[in-house]
């Protein structure tokens, strides 16, 4: 019983995120495929997937892991410190498999475009090669680590603060900005577009970056949900 | 099942007690456990063992323990006694004065007794 | 489970939802929860579970303050509508099988009888349940969770007299093989009066009263009668509710009663529903003494 939440995330949670990212891969390649009978392409198209469109996936994980699923747990006699703790546990895990997947995408792709005789440039400050397998697993492992911490935050912000949540959205934006300097077209937000990626840091700083945003976006989650209470759709403020 | 008129406990008990007065229940002879009654009428067991208890208290059932709940043998004989105590004073009394306040004479209530003995 | 709740106070905001409320719970019994709408009786249930971080006062279960304590928690468990047991887009197997992974005292058996028993659809989603089966699902969650504190806030809401009739069936049969704390929250008084040994009576937030069923319901008498009659003798007890029509008045009477006291020559006694006296006991204008 005592690791069994953690258990229970790992065994639907993960496969899951490799089913996501498997469809995910196979898209992404058919359209670039799609793509190469009118156009000759030169850019990996793994690259924009992976950098833009998978922190969405685990930032949403975090927004069910932190509302709905601690819900769950304290309607059957769990307590929120056991919940958070088993959680973040799990998360370090999942971020881990995501970014092994993508990783695989990359290397994957490279075989694909070798075969086609493409260039399989990407637009990254940290590796510049789809087969650099460790420079792409921990830069990816650590930005969805902090996506993933700002789900967490943002939905107990909201749960907690209600209108006040935005404070936590802004928080939030705050807390993934070392993510764009660890993997490239992640600045795509608005307000960081034109923010300079090459060269702006090695890639160990950017790591701690990343590691210490996670850890304040746990501990300001913890910090909202200690005592939140589990309180019926509308009927209870 | 049971109405407001008097606590649930006591009306189980007089149920049981007027089982035993027409028989259906007879000396020494197990009645259900609490449990039985309580699932049977819907009840709080802890209810029904009230009424259980009051039996006992009454002499009218007896515990076997480990076992059950037993019509006391003598209960038949005692329950009969203290009913024509109580028939008299809240059955006989309340109906000779209900024939008063309507203004039916006494004779004719007799004469209506005597009809249906007759008529037995 | 025995439970022990000192000067409870909840506030949201400016509500006050729990004014310094005090009781203690013996355990293995089944106690009425009774109070109308908004008099806190879900808060106080939440509250109990650990759903919510009381305000001010204590919550000791078996001793033990409740809030985020793992021991106790595990063995408590609330069923609330509107506070599911699992996601909305879970099948009800699998909300099952969660169940099982949370919680230690899971009996698994037990929720396949009882699914059965309610005729619930396993493959369906708990979103798509009626209210009726949403509420009985909550029964299966409630009963099969084997937690020595189990509570049930209003779980009959939406089910058919058949199936209600089975709840207090299954409710029973289960607290007889295996007694444990129970608290059923209810508006259902007739109906579930005689399950209940003890009730516990809020309104506004504060205790109204904490007794043996049986003790409260007898407490109450009707005294019906030319007026003058009964406002004679009602004089100097506790009326609870007086109603007039023409020369006749009845009168709700609360507190023992000599029942073969002289005065009552004209004047009709009789016994007052469980749900009567609590309507009069919770009314808002109050006691008239």
């Amino acid at each position: 019983m005592k690791w069994s939440i953690a258990r229970h995330l790992s065994a639907t949670l993960l496969p899951f995120v490799v089913v996501v990212f498997a469809i995910g891969w196979v898209c992404t390649t058919l359209l670039v495929l799609g793509i190469s009978a009118v156009k000759d392409i030169r850019i990996s198209g793994w690259d924009m997937t992976a950098a833009q469109l998978a922190r969405w996936l685990v930032f949403g994980l975090g927004l069910h892991l932190a509302r709905k699923l601690l819900q769950v747990a304290v309607v059957h006699g769990r307590t929120r410190r056991e919940f958070v703790a088993q959680a973040c546990a799990f998360t370090v895990v999942l971020t881990a498999v995501a970014a092994a997947c993508t990783a695989l995408g990359y290397v994957l792709e490279s075989l694909v475009y070798r075969a086609a005789g493409w260039p399989q440039s990407l637009e990254q400050p940290h590796f510049d090669s789809g087969t650099d397998v460790p420079a792409i697993f921990v830069a990816y492992w650590a930005v969805f680590a902090v996506w993933t911490a700002a789900g967490m935050l943002v939905v107990s912000g909201f749960d907690r603060l209600q209108a006040g949540g935005v404070v936590t959205l802004l928080i939030g934006f705050a807390l993934i900005t070392p993510a764009v300097i660890t993997v490239g077209r992640s600045g795509s937000l608005p307000f960081l577009r034109g923010f300079d990626l090459t060269a702006t840091a090695t890639l160990p700083l950017a790591l701690g970056l990343c590691a210490a945003s996670w850890a304040v976006g746990l501990a300001l989650t913890w910090g909202l949900v200690r005592d939140v209470p589990i309180k019926a759709g509308t009927a209870q403020p | 099942m049971f109405d407001d008129r008097s606590p649930i406990y006591r009306q189980i008990a007089d149920r049981i007690k007027a089982d035993v007065l027409s028989g259906a229940l007879e000396a020494d002879q197990q009645v259900m456990s609490t449990n039985q009654y309580a699932a049977f009428y819907r009840i709080n067991p802890a209810t029904a063992a009230k009424a259980f208890q009051q039996l006992v208290d009454e002499d009218v059932l007896y515990k076997r323990r480990g076992i059950g709940m037993f019509v006391s043998p003598t209960a038949r004989d005692a329950l009969r006694a203290q009913g024509r105590e109580t028939f008299f004073g809240q059955v006989v009394d309340p109906m000779v004065a209900e024939a008063r306040s309507i203004g039916i004479p006494l004779s004719d209530v007799i004469k209506r007794i005597e009809q249906l003995e007759d008529g037995r | 489970m025995k439970v022990d709740v000192q000067g409870l106070v909840v506030r949201y905001g400016d509500v006050t939802a729990i004014d310094d409320l005090s009781f203690s719970l013996a355990e293995n019994k089944i106690y009425g929860l009774l109070g109308r709408n908004g008099s806190g009786k879900s808060t106080l249930m939440s509250v109990l579970a650990a759903f919510r971080k009381p305000t001010a006062g204590t919550v000791l279960v078996d001793g033990e303050p409740v809030f985020e304590n793992g021991r106790a928690t595990s063995r408590i468990c609330l069923v609330q509508h509107g506070v599911d047991p699992a996601d909305k887009g879970d099948r009800l197997k699998d909300a099952l099988a969660l169940a099982g992974v949370f919680r230690e005292s899971w009996d698994a058996e037990c929720a396949e009888r009882l699914m059965d028993l309610f005729g619930l659809p396993r493959t369906k989603k708990l979103g798509q349940l009626s209210l009726g089966q949403r509420s009985a699902f909550g029964v299966v969650v409630g009963l099969a969770s084997r937690a020595p504190l189990t509570m049930f806030d209003e779980s009959h809401l939406g089910m058919d007299t058949p199936t209600r009739y089975a709840f207090y069936d299954a409710l029973l049969a289960d607290y007889m093989a295996e007694p444990r704390t129970i608290v059923l929250s209810t508006h259902l008084v007739e109906e579930q009066a005689a399950l209940l040994e003890e009730v516990v009576i809020i309104d506004s937030g504060r205790l109204v009263l904490h007794e043996e069923t049986e003790a409260v319901r007898s407490r109450g008498t009707s005294v019906t009668g030319p007026t003058g009659l009964v406002d004679r003798f009602v004089e100097g007890l506790t009326v609870l509710n007086q109603r007039q029509l023409g020369p006749t008045k009845s009168a709700v009477v609360y507190g023992s009663l000599d029942r073969d006291a002289s005065g009552t020559e004209g004047l009709e006694l009789g016994p007052i529903p469980l749900q009567d006296l609590f309507v009069h006991l919770t009314e808002p204008a109050g006691v008239t003494r």
